[in-house]
């Protein structure tokens, strides 16, 4: 039985389109069947990875209950050279669309929930993906709580900024908590994080894990190869040896201990 | 509301009316010649009268106008607002039937896990929401009948089985 998990975040800008994008690559790299999908309609990113030539069916037809999600998804396993087995969904990532989405009403958004149910079940009893990986958009809206509702486990990304810590805890706390939601914390572009001498980084961790009470399963530092290199080019397929490839490695081991 | 100001000013320009008539009784009289003033004075002094009251007839009627001007104003706001929570299924009529994140924060703990691993399941026994729970068939069967009486569940008989599903939209 495969795993639905949902990368959430309470700020924008945490990095959760390039680590679930990354993390995908290393799954698939891994031999497992995986499926990346774009529900964050509001701003979707996957496109300028992936960059889907005719592509004329996306998420946002899924959701309005008027494709199958299996029409909907594009073979990319040619972006990993043929070395694994990727699929994605897109966001429609035209003006128009996303206007659309934001005016969306509460009515549709509610019916969403069961259409994302239908999807998951779609795609891992009936399509038999090992993993299916959810970008979403950031904060407490509805698409994205219905996301992580319907998630086995969910990642939440966060820096380390005090606005982002402080807003992550209250979401866990009031949301996440109350769903009884499997939850990881992944801390991205933590800065000097590379320098750091192992104790230094257990104390973060501690002090994070007190505050989150929740696990922390990476820190990820910044480093400034990670955002030279164009989103195009994955970069845990173009630097596999690099520490921070290492390191989605491992926060990829722990979520599949969940 | 503003209800009460109005029947107030409405009882207002009912009393000023009634002092109107009056006035007008008083110049028919003249008229008939049963008053006992003269008929100049009493021209003068019902004609001024008459004015004082149809002046404050007018003011008074302005105020009720108003008044049913802001009523209106507040009905229609109301009715909007009504017809946009209906649309957006965002009012408590709108919720009932079919899950959504609203309806699985009302459910009290216990419920919320069930319906969430039915969820999952879209349609299921209540021996497999309990493989997905980890808490014992019968208890899970108990909260399912629970669900389904809220209205949120529905069950299904299949030849000996029972197989419970959520509840399609509202």
């Amino acid at each position: 039985m495969g795993k639905l998990i949902a990368l959430h975040s309470y700020k924008g800008g945490t990095g959760k389109s390039y680590l679930s994008v990354n993390l995908a690559t290393i799954y698939a790299l891994q031999g497992k069947k995986v499926c990346l999908l774009d529900l964050d309609f509001r701003a979707p990113t996957l496109q300028v990875v992936f960059e889907p030539k005719g592509l004329k069916c996306f998420l946002n037809s899924v959701l309005e209950g008027t494709i199958s999600v299996r029409d909907c998804l594009l073979d990319c396993s040619d972006k990993l050279e043929n070395k694994g087995k990727l699929y994605v969904g897109f966001a429609d990532f035209s003006t128009e669309a996303i206007r659309e989405m934001v005016t969306k009403g509460k009515k549709w958004e509610i019916e969403a929930l069961q259409r994302i149910y239908k999807m998951r079940k779609e795609l891992l009893d009936d399509m038999k993906f090992d993993i299916v990986l959810v970008d979403t958009s950031p904060g407490i809206q509805y698409l994205s709580i219905n996301a992580v509702v319907a998630s086995d486990v969910a990642v939440v990304v966060s820096t380390l900024d005090d606005a982002d810590i402080m807003g992550t805890s209250k979401m866990l706390k009031e949301l996440y908590e109350t769903f009884e939601k499997e939850t990881a914390i992944v801390i991205n572009k933590a800065i000097g994080g590379a320098e750091w001498a192992d104790p230094d980084k257990n104390k973060v961790v501690e002090d994070l894990q007190n505050k989150y009470k929740e696990a922390v399963i990476g820190i990820l530092p910044c480093f400034c190869e990670v955002g030279r290199l164009k989103r195009g080019d994955l970069f845990v397929l173009q630097n596999p040896k690099h520490p921070f490839t290492e390191m989605l490695r491992v926060i990829a081991a722990k979520l599949d201990l969940f | 509301m503003k209800r009460r100001p109005l029947i107030a000013t409405h009882r207002k320009v009912f009393i000023t009316m009634g002092r109107y008539l009056c006035l007008v009784i008083e110049v028919f009289d003249t008229k008939t010649e049963r008053s006992l003033m003269s008929k100049t004075e009493i021209d003068t002094n019902a004609l001024s009268k008459m004015e004082k009251e149809f002046s404050s007839m007018r003011i008074y009627l302005e105020q009720v106008l108003t008044l049913q001007k802001e009523i209106l104003e507040k009905l229609a706001k109301e009715t909007e607002k009504r017809i946009d929570e209906e649309e957006d299924g965002s009012s408590e009529g709108g919720l009932s039937g079919g899950i959504s994140v609203a309806v699985l924060l009302k459910l009290p703990d216990h419920l919320r896990k069930t319906m969430i691993a039915l969820s999952k399941l879209i349609e299921g026994r209540a021996d497999e929401v309990a493989n997905i729970t980890g808490r014992a068939r019968a208890i899970e069967s108990g909260y399912l009948n629970q669900l389904v009486r809220l209205g949120y569940v529905k069950k299904v008989r299949r030849k000996h089985q029972i197989y419970f599903a959520v509840e399609s939209g509202a």
